[in-house]
Parts: structure tokens; sequence; C-alpha cells
């Protein structure tokens, strides 16, 4: 660990000791503490840990699925298993148990690191968050990625999510199941008996972070739904128009090489498989 | 900074500085079961259990554990009293260098609590986290499910 000056650790019991708090000089929100941890702490004067704070849950209402930004990912995973959530399939697919149980959903969208197994599920949904702090209210997920002033003196609340059924698969390229991936696909779609009706497909870990990749879409959506999908998913893939750095000791060469063949596939998998949406009890996690 | 940790159900007050992580102030106060291997959160050397949950104690900043309960492989059993996932480490011959036994040990006491009867898949994918640099996995995944054979038994 890099040599720092002494952390002031702050612990608010109410939402309302948040924006005093992260006014503070150089004081981030601490929840599960490995991001904080590998992006080094030099510059961090204080760290405000939300764990007294109520951000543990997940709700299910009006159509929305929330869940608290304080939930790890095995949590959050535990807490969506039942109806098969693609978010819950992406997070348990992700680092370790004993990782899982400290990384947490707010921690990582505020970093975002390229392997985030959360983000691209969540781009795919047009999650919104919730925030706290010098940015409060609620904003897209993609203009909170896209504008980091919103991040400043900010804390993220809760991630809300249209509870709608989708079809879906999501891929992660690593070399064994616990590396960070060095590419992931999200693959939504929603189909009629006939009509492939509505597509959404995000890559994380290309050049620029992070992609929706509307070309593709755009040749799958409307299309009949195919008894043998290969000629369309051949030429949807066609389109692709991505590029990868070399990442995770694979060559920008191979990754450029590999991502078609892999979005194929996904794509393959997600028109097999079932709906899903989140229907079960919502309540805290523990 | 100051605060109380709870270590194996000893209370102990205790001061830190706000960047320790809380691998360094166990093996600080002694516990020297918890081992240092990559301090990335990778080989699960460091297992320990925060408030019944597995964590990697090198990736848990100690302040955020005051307060808590930590649970070290020695809070399982004792050498005259093991647990049984302890003695089924023993007898399948699970041990070789032993350096990381305690994390090995505490992912399968955090596995069977969950699910008391793993799968074979279930296991191996419970103990990913681990790494044994002498690669004696194949008798690893014997003693958890010895273990998980004599709990389920034992209920």
């Amino acid at each position: 660990m890099d040599a720092v000056a002494e952390i002031q650790w702050y612990f608010p019991n109410e939402l309302e000791e948040v924006p005093g708090i992260l006014a503070l000089d150089g004081v981030v929100p601490h929840s599960g503490g490995t991001g904080i941890l590998w992006g080094g702490m030099t510059r961090i004067r204080g760290l405000m840990d939300v764990s007294r704070l109520d951000l543990k849950f997940c709700r299910v209402r009006d159509g929305t699925i929330e869940l608290g930004a304080a939930l790890s990912y095995c949590q959050a995973a535990a807490a969506l298993v039942e109806s098969g959530h693609l978010l819950s399939r992406s997070l348990s697919s992700a680092a370790t148990e004993p990782l899982r149980n400290r990384i947490s959903l707010g921690g990582s969208i505020s970093m975002f690191p390229y392997w985030s197994d959360l983000l691209g599920p969540l781009l795919a949904l047009e999650a919104e968050l919730s925030l706290a702090g010098a940015n409060s209210g609620t904003r897209a997920l993609e203009e909170y990625l896209q504008n980091r002033d919103l991040r400043q003196n900010t804390l993220i609340t809760s991630i809300r999510l249209p509870d709608r059924p989708w079809q879906g698969a999501y891929y992660r390229h690593t070399r064994t199941r616990t590396d960070r991936p060095a590419f992931n696909f999200t693959v939504l779609l929603r189909c009629s008996p006939r009509r492939i009706e509505e597509v959404r497909i995000v890559v994380v870990g290309c050049s620029g972070r992070y992609r929706r990749l509307t070309e593709v879409e755009k040749v799958i959506e409307g299309s009949e739904v195919p008894a043998a999908p290969s000629e369309l998913l051949e030429e949807a893939v066609a389109q692709l128009d991505i590029d990868f750095p070399a990442r995770m000791g694979f060559s920008a060469e191979y990754l450029n090489a590999c991502a078609p063949i892999e979005l194929k596939r996904t794509l393959a998998s997600a028109l097999q498989s079932s709906p899903t949406s989140r229907e079960s009890t919502a309540g805290s996690a523990s | 900074m100051t605060g109380t940790l709870s270590i194996n159900g000893t209370e102990l007050r205790i001061s830190l500085r706000g960047d320790e992580v809380l691998l360094d102030v166990l093996r600080d106060l002694g516990h020297t079961e918890v081992k240092e291997g990559c301090r990335e959160g990778a080989c699960g050397s460091c297992l320990v259990l925060l408030d019944g949950v597995l964590v990697n104690s090198c990736q848990v900043l100690a302040a955020s554990a005051l307060g808590r309960e930590i649970t070290t492989v020695k809070g399982l059993g004792t050498f005259h009293e093991p647990h049984p996932i302890q003695e089924a480490f023993v007898e399948t011959g699970a041990v070789q260098c032993g350096f990381c036994t305690p994390g090995m040990v505490l992912a399968t006491f955090a596995l069977l609590k969950k699910n008391p009867r793993p799968s074979e898949e279930q296991i191996r994918h419970a103990l990913d986290g681990n790494l044994c640099r002498c690669t004696g996995y194949v008798k690893i995944i014997e003693a958890v499910r010895l273990a998980a054979e004599r709990m389920a038994s034992d209920a």
C-alpha cells in the first residue's frame, strides 16, 4: 500500500449527514473497500463508511427493481436469483466468493473498471441511479458514466431497473473462471411468437471502455425469430465495429478475432433462453 | 483511531491507522494463523469470517471491521477439540505445507453453512478463490466431501 497521511473515518447514521461529509476535502465513500485499495489511497484524506446507512435492500414495486448501492455482489445476486435475472448470473460469475462478499454495487459503478461484470447488464437494462450529496437526484447510469463531474462529492444510494421480462445472455472472456474478463457481452432480447421485437447489446472492455452495439442491433431487431439463426447472426456480427486493446494477457489481435465469434455465440444463447424478470418477494439482504 | 474488534469471541480494544488492512492488524495481534499471501484478494490464504461472511482480510480496511465479529480458523476448533472440517483435512491428507489450509478450512466452513450437501462442481466453485501451491487439490476436495458427510450425519 502507498504511504499516506492519517486517514479520517466518518460513520454517518443518516443520509442527511452525507452531503456535509462528502463536501470535506478528499473524502470518498467506502462500502466494501476493494476498489479503494486497488486504486491506491494517496489522494484520500477521509473515508465515509456507508454501513450504517440503510443501503442494503432489494425492492420491487411499480414495475421497478430498486437495489441498495451498498449491497455486495453476493447479496444482489442472491436477491435476484429466484427469477434467473441476468444480473444475478453476471454478478455470480465475477471474481471469487470472498471478493463478491465485499465488492458493492455502488463502489463498482463509481470505479467502473473495464473488467466490471456489473456495468454491461446495467447499461443494457438502461438503469438509473439515485444520488445523494452534491449531485442529488436521479440520473441515467450512462449520463453518470459520461459526466465525471457527477461523481464529485456524490454518493450512489440505489440502482433502479425496469422490471420487464427479457431473454438474455452474458459472456465474459477470461482464461480461467476467476480471472477478470478482458471483455464481456450482454445481450437482451424481447421476442413475440414470430418476431424479435427489441434487442440490446452492450460490450464492456473495448476501446472507450463500453459501447452499445447499435449496428448489430439494427440487423436483428424486427427480424423473424429464425428456426436456424446462423445466417441472421452471421449477417449481424458482420456489422460489428469495435476495437479492443491488449488486456489481461491477451493481444489486441487475438481479442479482435475472438469478439465476433463470441458475440455470435452469445446472441445464439440469448435466442435459446427463456424470458426472466424479478417476480419474487423483495426484502433486505443480510 | 481506536475501537474494539471481537476476534474468536474475545473483545479487544485496539488502536490502528485509518489505512491499515485487517490482515495486518490481525497478524500484529498475534493471529498468525491468518496468512499473508498475495495481498490482492487472489489467493485466499488470509480468509476470515467477518460477521459470519467469508472475506479476504487483505481486502478489508480494518477500520470498517471495528465493532464486528471476526472468526479466524482458530475460532472454529481447538487442538484438543478440532472442528469436523479440520479433522477431515487431517484424515484425508489434505494438508501439505499447510500455508493455504486456514483459508481452505474457512472457505469450506462458509460453503457447508450455506450448502450442507455440495456437489463436486459446487465444491470446486466455492474453493476457486483459494490457491494451494503444493497443488494438493484432489485431497482438499476429498476433505470437503468427508466433512460434509460427517456434518450432515451429525446434524
